[in-house]
């Protein structure tokens, strides 16, 4: 861990970029936009954080107490715990897992190279939750465009012929599982929703196991007011808390900002078209989660779908 | 059926990468199936179910990716193996191939050390403070953006002056910095006719006449339209008569511009005798004893200044080509017009910040971008190290 003294000499090293001696220079990433929620980082003196994973276009960072922050490239949407950075990919700065991370004066220091600075970055908080009634129509409506443009391989069944035995019996469970959610949400039995959900945490292919993203999907729904799934908002809350032992943590973290009303700015934004209603911006809003990960976009969807869905014999039925 | 398995601890892939790694080891000549998924319980015990759990993959926990493989007696584990780490190894060296764009000027001049150009065109409220930081970051400026007021440019104009920099514009459109095209340059053959303009169309109608007399252009700079004016006093055709002088792949300079006011005039053609080259000074409705006076030769049309440049770089009069218009090509289009057609228009084809083609108000041969690929080796006007003009385009949020 960086050490308070450690950590102002390299940061004299970045600021003062004329010194010619022979350390190295940090490169100073600028942030464009980050969660107000992640922004106190850098006021944390005593910081001590690694980082986790690297992919091409995020960086996460933990802390001791396994709290996951993100360092995101510029295309990419405001986050919970996310800071959006000028900078492409990552891939060219060669960061590894383990690397530490400490901060000091308004700087996030990551390793001995980078330096993030969060001057003049646009803060952004989750939008608040809009109020959405279940609908037959807006479930439809989702379930439409997923079957159109979704894509196959997690909870939308993928064309098992080409298959491997693995992948076979994962889309069987998660069938199993998804069926047994929807079915529990439609009888309104919160035991069994948590039952039939629990099986789902860590559940198939992908980083974010298919069944975690439905789950999220679900959750997040779930914390809206007026949904068909806020009834069951505590039983979901329970099973995310006892999903961190049973996935990875970026999975886990997901869900758990999901079960909190918190999600991408692009699933608030679907959130809100469908409170709007409005068939066109509804279909714009879901293309852009369809295109999150593989099929993480699809499964969130699915999972939204099914907290909306309003069945017969349903609370709120007219 | 051999099984192989693989754990890595505390792996993470992105799902996008994780399916791939996966449909490509499907895909190994042996292998009869593969697949690669997080080691959660619940995928745990959809191996177990299978009777694929050993003990290896039960020890893998939530954060480690499990890789299992089946082989037939083609592939021995061992290569099964290497060639699914290759598969690993493979997306990390991706990251050689990929471009960027950037959002901000400091992002992308972080990224690229060797770029020393900046193409602005954003709104004019930002144009000048987008300029300025460029500049400071010494990178030669390129501001396409107008709607900049006067003092601004007056401004920069001065500090890239002192820094000993270019600032083409506000409002330029159109360069060429060591062969390569910025914003709406026409294709035209590298040569060594140097050219300086306070008018976009006046040097991109020199450049193509040069290119038609079968000469070619060493630099184009432009320098925005008010530069001649008296607030602006000249600043940018000055140092871009000062840059091509040094510059030593250009022999002849041609001086293009509207009307100047007078006083900015005399101080322009004062650069003349100290350049140490010949030069062509087209200035709308100037004077010829004025230019003549400093030691300038006037051209009073474009066409003019382009005939000039060419026979002073060492064309023979005999051998130029007085003839641009295509006539070849001009009977072929009359012969396609209907009836109720009756003129023969200009045709354009622009494509911003790329070398363009582009014809004047008659249709004629255009220069062939073909013909010219740019190239990347001499030096920039302003500085005699070799350096490659990257052109960085800027965006704002």
């Amino acid at each position: 861990m960086l050490t308070t003294g450690a950590a102002a000499k390299n940061v004299s090293c970045a600021c003062t970029q004329r010194s010619s001696d022979s350390r190295r220079r940090r490169r100073v990433l600028a942030t464009l936009s980050g969660d107000t929620a992640a922004l106190p980082l850098f006021d944390e003196k005593a910081l001590q954080a690694r980082v986790h994973s690297v992919f091409p276009h995020v960086v996460n960072l933990v802390t001791p107490a396994g709290r996951l922050f993100s360092l995101a490239t510029a295309h990419l949407d405001d986050a919970p715990g996310t800071l959006v950075l000028d900078l492409e990919d990552w891939r060219g700065l060669r960061l590894t897992p383990g690397t530490e991370v400490g901060a000091h004066a308004g700087l996030l220091l990551v390793g001995d190279t980078l330096a993030v600075t969060v001057a003049g970055a646009r803060r952004w908080m989750p939008p608040r939750l809009p109020t959405l009634r279940g609908s037959r129509l807006l479930s439809a409506l989702l379930d439409d465009i997923v079957r159109r443009d979704g894509v196959a391989g997690g909870v939308l069944e993928a064309d098992n012929t080409t298959s491997s035995v693995f992948a076979v019996a994962v889309a069987d469970r998660l069938g199993q599982a998804v069926a047994g959610v929807r079915q529990a949400l439609a009888d309104d039995d919160s035991a069994r929703l948590r039952e039939e959900a629990h099986s789902l945490v860590g559940l198939g292919p992908g980083l974010t196991p298919s069944g975690d993203d439905f789950l999220a999907g679900l959750a997040l729904v779930s914390a809206t007011p007026g949904t068909p799934a806020a009834v069951h908002h505590a039983a979901l809350r329970e099973v995310v808390k006892a999903a961190r032992a049973r996935t990875n943590l970026i999975s886990h973290a997901a869900m758990d900002h999901a079960v909190n009303g918190r999600s991408r700015q692009r699933i608030h934004r679907l959130l809100h078209a469908l409170a709007a209603g409005e068939p066109h911006d509804i279909e714009a809003a879901a293309r852009a989660v369809l295109a999150i990960g593989k099929t993480s976009g699809t499964d969130i969807v699915l999972g939204m779908q099914a907290g909306l869905r309003l069945d017969e014999g349903m609370r709120g039925t007219t | 059926v051999t099984t192989t398995v693989i754990v890595k601890k505390n792996t993470y892939f992105d799902s996008v990468s994780l399916m791939s790694i996966s449909t490509k080891a499907n895909q190994i000549d042996g292998v009869v199936q593969a697949f690669v998924a997080m080691g959660t319980d619940m995928n745990k015990e959809v191996l177990r179910n299978l009777g694929l759990l050993g003990p290896e993959l039960e020890t893998a926990g939530n954060g480690d990716l499990m890789t299992v493989v089946e082989t037939d007696d083609s592939l021995a584990p061992p290569e099964a193996l290497a060639s699914i780490e290759e598969l690993f190894t493979r997306r990390t060296d991706a990251a050689a191939e990929h471009t960027a764009t950037y959002r901000t000027l400091a992002g992308a001049a972080a990224a690229v050390p060797t770029a020393n150009v900046a193409v602005i065109a954003v709104n004019g409220t930002y144009a000048a403070r987008e300029a300025r930081q460029a500049l400071e970051a010494g990178l030669h400026v390129m501001l396409f953006s107008d709607n900049v007021s006067v003092e601004d440019e007056v401004s920069l104009k001065r500090t890239a002056h002192e820094k000993g920099l270019l600032m083409m514009g506000p409002d330029c459109g159109t360069a060429i910095l060591n062969n390569v095209a910025l914003c709406f340059g026409n294709a035209v053959r590298p040569g060594s006719i140097g050219v300086v303009a306070a008018s976009g169309t006046g040097a991109q109608e020199v450049s193509v006449r040069v290119h038609g007399f079968g000469a070619g252009i060493s630099q184009l700079i432009g320098t925005g339209g008010r530069d001649l004016s008296e607030q602006v006093g000249g600043t940018m055709m000055i140092d871009g008569i000062r840059a091509l002088a040094q510059d030593p792949s250009t022999a002849v300079i041609v001086l293009v511009s509207k009307p100047p006011a007078p006083s900015v005039e005399t101080k322009v053609l004062a650069e003349i005798a100290s350049s140490g080259k010949p030069v062509v000074v087209c200035f709308l409705g100037g004077s010829e004893d004025a230019v003549v006076g400093a030691g300038g030769h006037f051209a009073a049309s474009t066409e003019e200044a382009a005939r000039q440049a060419v026979l002073l770089a060492g064309a023979e009069e005999q051998d130029l080509d007085r003839q641009p218009l295509d006539t070849a090509l001009v009977e072929e289009v009359r012969a396609r017009l209907a009836r109720e057609q009756r003129y023969i228009r200009g045709r354009g084809c622009m494509r911003p910040c790329r070398p363009t083609t582009t014809s004047g108000p008659t249709s004629r041969r255009i220069p062939s971008g073909g013909s010219t690929p740019p190239s990347r080796a001499a030096s920039t006007p302003s500085s005699t190290s070799a350096t490659t003009p990257s052109p960085t385009a800027a965006r704002t949020r």
